[in-house]
């Protein structure tokens, strides 16, 4: 008899159990009252409104899934957004974010994003490290979170990197590096052979008798703490004393640059050095608290609800995000705490997770049916608010990394194209330039490569610049100089259609011999 | 008796024949300017104040000097036109050069050469850096030569500038209709004339986009050389 009675206990608690539908995360635990989810070219987007149990709580909760696995495709790949002006920091909403990045990397479409580090609300640069394109913009204000790098091949680490001193790296102009060297100290004079960087916020004379590299600033960020982020273009070499105004930066050494390693082409950036594990990393981001480890709940924070934005990594190596809306109570978004949202990443699967910046901060968009962005969660400011950095998951792939240039350079400088001209129907052609590989064609400044030496225009009615260089390569053959300019007129179709008539008349009156009898 | 009256007869009939003009003996007008061989052809010191004796015709003088200015222009083999075309705030200038049987147009920083020898008709254009020469065919396939167009009898004269009849503008619209199909033209006038051709005219053509001013500026009379480009 006990025997039954135990029975029947047992297939009454299963049948209540799929009935509700409840799912157990630890000793959390989340009930679903529905669950949408929809894919974009892989990724994959859920949205969850359920309950969150924990402890006899039970808050209502509408939770966003955002997750792709980036090693399983090429042409999916994370990348960080910001806002951060040339030369200082600043902050917009996520939708502001995916415009900066479509307007920065050409060869990446956004499909999906997420508020990520925690920040300084009124300057805008981000509490830990933020590195974009291998350049270590920002190396963080001293949080204790950890940071998160995205390798090329989808993977992603998390760790703190080591900083291993300032580095000059100059690249020639397609972006290959020609020599890296140690900078020394940052806004000092160099000693002995000591190559030494000042920033633009040196105000004083920039005096002794050293070479002074003068660089255009392309980029400049100072966090107020001593530490430094440029980048630049070569302005002049001068050996007396300077002073900088404007946006410069000045590279000082004892005959430094005297073997041209910084020379018209190409740029210069000066950052710190990161190292460790993140040698060579091309994104990362900083993180607050590790919510999940080896598959884990580890957070012990079970206190404070709020809106919630948490970053995932699957065994596999799936990246996930998850935002939990919050103090939305009349429209039932209670948000959880960060014990609740360890459990939620629990339940999605996560191995390693920590947890994003939150509160007004959590915002999620996953692109639309017209290629347009719509933010997924609700946030809690009662509309977007403007951030500091994101993460957002990007299809196209990575440009590759240009082999080093020689240094010093032993090639042959190739000619430059001789007689561009555009056709009367409207083809560029140039003479084509023996061992060139390719060229880059400058049109009203935007560059792409070209292999043959003609060329098909189609442009708007205008004026446009013009102007092609023959491009060499890596071992025997420099790429030159681009040809002087040539303006080139497109005119409007009506335009066009005067000088038809104006070619008529000319052949008319020169092949018909007019006479008048009276 | 008879035969005396006869004779009588005779003589006075010569007589008379006489006395009247011969059939192939020009009509002396001076005598007989009523004569219907006598209309039309006065002496010069007959003709108006404001006429001109044209091989012994009297002609309005203006008239005249604008047919024969007319006459020059229309037939003109050596000179250049500059054609400006004004849109919106923009303009654009197109420069024909002639010189008897070879042209040039020169447009955005090309020329390109029209050539008529030995019965072919020629187009030289750049390629490559390069002129080529290029046989084609004669003729457009509608009239577009404005210059011929403007015959004084077209025109009216109004504060010393020639108007284009308002009648003779749906002709005037042929000449532009291959390429500009539709369009309209609101005025045709000769604004300037020397001693001896058209020099400046005007024509204000209006499309569905558009209104353009369009005007051919005639210069360097009988002074244009144009050498052909070589071709390999």
């Amino acid at each position: 008899m006990k025997k039954r009675i135990y029975l029947l206990f047992l297939v009454v608690s299963l049948i209540t159990l799929f009935q509700f539908n409840i799912v157990f995360a630890n000793q959390f635990l989340l009930e679903i009252d529905s669950k949408e989810t929809v894919y974009y070219n892989h990724v994959k987007h859920t949205e969850i409104v359920g309950h969150t149990i924990m402890n006899d709580e039970n808050r209502e909760q509408v939770i966003h899934y955002l997750g792709v696995n980036p090693q399983l495709y090429d042409d999916i790949n994370i990348v960080v957004g910001d806002n951060f002006s040339n030369y200082g920091w600043g902050m917009t909403n996520l939708a502001g974010q995916i415009d900066n990045v479509h307007n920065r990397y050409d060869n990446f479409s956004v499909i999906g994003a997420v508020n990520a580090d925690f920040y300084n609300m009124s300057i805008g640069y981000p509490v830990e490290i933020h590195v974009r394109n291998f350049e270590v913009i920002h190396q963080g204000v001293g949080g204790d979170g950890v940071v998160i790098g995205f390798k090329d091949n989808g993977e992603v680490i998390f760790g703190t990197p080591c900083f291993e001193g300032y580095e000059l790296l100059s690249y020639d102009e397609i972006g290959a590096l020609k020599k890296r060297i140690d900078i020394a100290g940052i806004n000092r004079l160099p000693i002995a052979d000591e190559v030494t960087v000042f920033f633009e916020d040196y105000i004083e004379p920039i005096n002794g008798d050293f070479n002074k590299v003068i660089l255009d600033t392309i980029e400049y960020k100072a966090d107020g703490y001593g530490r430094y982020f440029g980048k630049g273009t070569l302005n002049s070499t001068v050996t007396e004393d300077v002073t900088i105004s404007g946006h410069k930066t000045v590279v000082v050494g004892n005959g430094f640059n005297n073997d041209n390693l910084i020379t018209d082409e190409g740029y210069t950036v000066i950052q710190n050095h990161m190292g460790c594990d993140f040698e060579g990393i091309r994104f990362a981001i900083g993180a607050g608290t590790r919510l999940v480890h080896e598959g884990v709940p580890i957070t012990e924070e079970a206190y404070i609800r709020h809106p919630r934005t948490a970053i995932g990594v699957k065994e596999d190596g799936t990246v996930f995000f998850v935002t939990v809306d919050g103090r939305q109570y009349d429209d039932h978004r209670y948000g959880v705490t960060l014990y609740e949202l360890a459990g939620l990443m629990e339940y999605f699967g996560a191995y390693e997770a920590y947890n994003l910046d939150g509160g007004g901060s959590t915002t999620m968009m996953f692109i639309n049916d017209e290629g347009g962005y719509d933010y997924m969660n609700s946030p809690s400011d009662g509309q977007p608010r403007s951030i500091s950095n994101s993460i957002m998951i990007v299809a196209g792939v990575h440009k590759p990394i240009p082999e080093p240039a020689l240094f010093p350079d032993t090639r042959v400088l190739l000619d430059i194209p001789q007689n561009i001209f555009v056709d009367r129907d409207g083809t560029l052609r140039f003479d084509s330039v023996e061992e060139s590989v390719a060229y880059m064609i400058s049109i009203d400044g935007n560059e792409f490569e070209l292999n043959d030496n003609q060329l098909e225009l189609d442009l708007t009615p205008g004026t446009h610049e013009i102007k092609i260089k023959s491009l060499g390569d890596r071992l025997n053959f420099k790429t030159s100089e681009y040809s002087q300019t040539i303006l080139f007129e497109v005119y409007a179709e009506d335009i066009e259609s005067f000088y038809e008539f104006i070619k008529g008349f000319t052949k008319q009156k020169t092949f018909v011999k007019t006479y008048i009898i009276e | 008796m008879k035969k005396i009256l006869i004779i009588l007869l005779l003589f006075l009939s010569f007589g008379l024949t006489s006395c009247g003009p011969k059939e192939d003996e020009p009509v002396d007008c001076e005598i007989t300017p009523t004569h219907e061989d006598c209309e039309g052809i006065v002496d010069e010191e007959n003709c108006l104040e404001s006429e001109i004796d044209v091989n012994g015709v009297c002609i309005d003088q203006e008239v005249y000097e604008l047919q024969q200015t007319y006459k020059n222009t229309a037939t003109l083999s050596n000179y250049q036109i500059t054609f400006m075309v004004y849109s919106d705030v923009r303009s654009y200038t197109f420069i024909s050069q002639f010189d008897d049987d070879k042209s040039s147009l020169e447009f955005n920083g090309n020329t390109e050469y029209y050539s008529k020898e030995e019965g072919k008709y020629y187009n030289y254009y750049m390629e490559l850096g390069e002129y080529i020469k290029e046989e084609i065919d004669a003729l457009p396939s509608t009239n577009m030569d404005l210059l011929v167009f403007l015959s004084p009898e077209k025109l009216l004269k109004v504060d010393e500038k020639l108007q284009l009849l308002e009648q003779y503008y749906d002709e005037a619209q042929m000449l532009f209709n291959d390429q500009f199909p539709g369009c309209t033209v609101d005025s045709v006038v000769i604004e300037q004339m020397n001693d001896n051709y058209y020099t400046l005219i005007k024509v204000t053509l209006t499309t569905d986009v558009k209104t353009y001013r369009f005007e051919f500026m005639l210069s360097d009379f009988d002074t244009i050389n144009i050498t052909l480009p070589d071709t390999e």
